[in-house]
């Protein structure tokens, strides 16, 4: 049996979610779904500390400091003249281990790029993030996310933007990534679509969670 | 050259250089983050503790510093502990301080005169405690910028994703706007306060104009800073114009500049 890495009890969140329980256990492919304003975003931020509960308990039963990998809903709308690369962004994966001048060992530098190779941007590692597709910037998301070799990946709506095609390659690197790394992945959206054949549990929530 | 026979202009110089540094490196953090205001509010509270020093009688850029700390930490508890609005906060910050000065100026008006030298920078203002003062502070920057980079690059980019990677990020964007706050005051001496916003923010947007990464772009923006703090306080010396405001034009002529450049590139 899996172990159990994640258990939510009783979360309230102001008028937005009431009495949310759940478990999630390592290896477990969950989709969030619910319809929007539902609260599936408050969920995650909440999972990850950006908000604070106003009852209830998240506890973790393993140190998943630097070992979560996110993508947020709002990542990609980034502000049009940020100034960095995409190498750059990547980097910041590393932003808890490293000051400025350290340098990646030659293992993250390889995985960098075995993972930039796979999501098919190793050729936009110098080009500015904002000057990007979509879709070019939800891969460099993810691979960003998965730089740190994350043991729980949360992905928040990271299909929107993407046409059929790369929705289904990227999800079938999720499934890759969650069959072989024994990667928890939390995917939030409002419609299961592809996902449906790869996932092992669902929630929905509407205020409650279901 | 005669330039370098007055020892007041050889302070000014290492003193321009150091804040142009200073200003380069920080403000690139600051227009990305959207909070171009910042300075420019920093600046009049800043005047209100100049104020507060000249009627104690004691040195102006302490008190500046100290009032000017204050107010930053205060913004940014405002902003980011009660969620107001930040450009909103900052008009009301920037106002009231200028309000305040106002009344202690008109309260023992035996110092309008000097007042005015912060208003629009004076170079021969810039004394042996002022260069003292900059060179702890560009020390102790250049340390935060080391230790933080990766952090603050982050946190501008999505402060969101900056949480999730266990970045301290309250904690950060308060030494950072701390540190806004002492680079305006011990600033506005040689720059002035009401054009410490242009030399903070123009050298910056003239660099993301041509489009490069960030370390590119914080080079460009330092290097763009550097010529128009020396082109300005070189002309300021031949031509007997302020200090302060052929500084700001220099940077507007490389904005302008730096602005056809890129659309050519396009």
């Amino acid at each position: 049996m899996n172990e159990k890495i994640i258990e939510v009890c009783n979360l309230n969140f102001e008028n937005v979610l009431t009495n949310i329980s759940l478990e999630i256990f390592k290896g477990d492919f969950i989709a969030i779904l619910g319809p929007n304003g539902g609260g599936k975003t408050t969920f995650v931020k909440l999972l990850l500390n950006i908000l604070k509960q106003n009852a209830g308990e998240i506890k973790f039963y393993e140190d998943l400091k630097n070992k979560i990998g996110y993508i947020p809903q709002s990542a990609t709308t980034v502000d049009t003249v940020f100034p960095a690369t995409v190498d750059e962004i990547i980097r910041t994966a590393f932003s808890n281990k490293r000051f400025f001048f350290g340098k990646l060992s030659l293992e993250e530098k390889n995985y960098l790029d075995f993972l930039m190779q796979n999501f098919q941007i190793i050729d936009l590692k110098s080009k500015l993030f904002v000057e990007l597709s979509g879709g070019q910037k939800q891969r460099v998301l993810i691979v960003r996310a998965l730089a740190n070799k994350p043991k729980l990946l949360i992905l928040d709506e990271p299909d929107i933007g993407l046409d059929t095609v790369s929705q289904t390659k990227f999800i079938e690197k999720l499934n890759i990534i969650n069959k072989e790394n024994k990667t928890t992945i939390i995917f939030v959206t409002h419609h299961l679509g592809i996902i449906e054949k790869y996932i092992t549990k669902k929630f929905y929530i509407n205020g409650v969670l279901n | 050259m005669e330039i370098f026979q007055y020892e007041f202009m050889i302070n000014a110089f290492i003193a321009g250089i150091l804040i142009a540094i200073l200003t380069s490196t920080l403000s690139l953090f600051v227009v990305v983050k959207r909070y171009a205001m910042l300075s420019d509010a920093l600046a009049h509270i800043s005047l209100l503790g100049v104020a507060i020093g000249f009627l104690f009688q004691v040195s102006t850029i302490v008190t500046a510093v100290i009032v000017s700390i204050i107010a930053s930490v205060m913004i940014e508890y405002l902003r980011s502990y009660k969620k107001l609005y930040s450009d909103s906060m900052l008009s009301i910050f920037l106002s009231s301080a200028l309000a305040v000065s106002v009344i202690i100026v008109s309260l023992s008006n035996s110092f309008n005169s000097s007042l005015f030298d912060y208003l629009f920078g004076s170079i021969v203002a810039v004394t042996s405690e002022d260069i003292f003062m900059i060179i702890l502070f560009f020390i102790l920057t250049i340390i935060f910028i080391i230790v933080y980079y990766q952090k603050l690059l982050l946190i501008c980019f999505n402060e969101e994703l900056a949480i999730s990677s266990g970045v301290n990020v309250k904690l950060i964007n308060l030494l950072f706007t701390a540190l806004i706050g002492t680079l305006v005051a011990i600033s506005i001496k040689i720059i002035g306060a009401l054009l410490i916003g242009a030399i903070m923010i123009i050298p910056v947007v003239s660099a993301i104009c041509l489009k490069k990464g960030f370390k590119t772009t914080w080079i460009l923006s330092t290097i763009f800073s550097v010529l128009g703090v020396i082109t300005g306080l070189v002309l300021s010396f031949y031509v007997s114009i302020p200090s302060g405001a052929t500084i700001v034009i220099i940077l507007l002529l490389i904005f302008i500049f730096t602005l056809i450049i890129s659309k050519k590139t396009r």
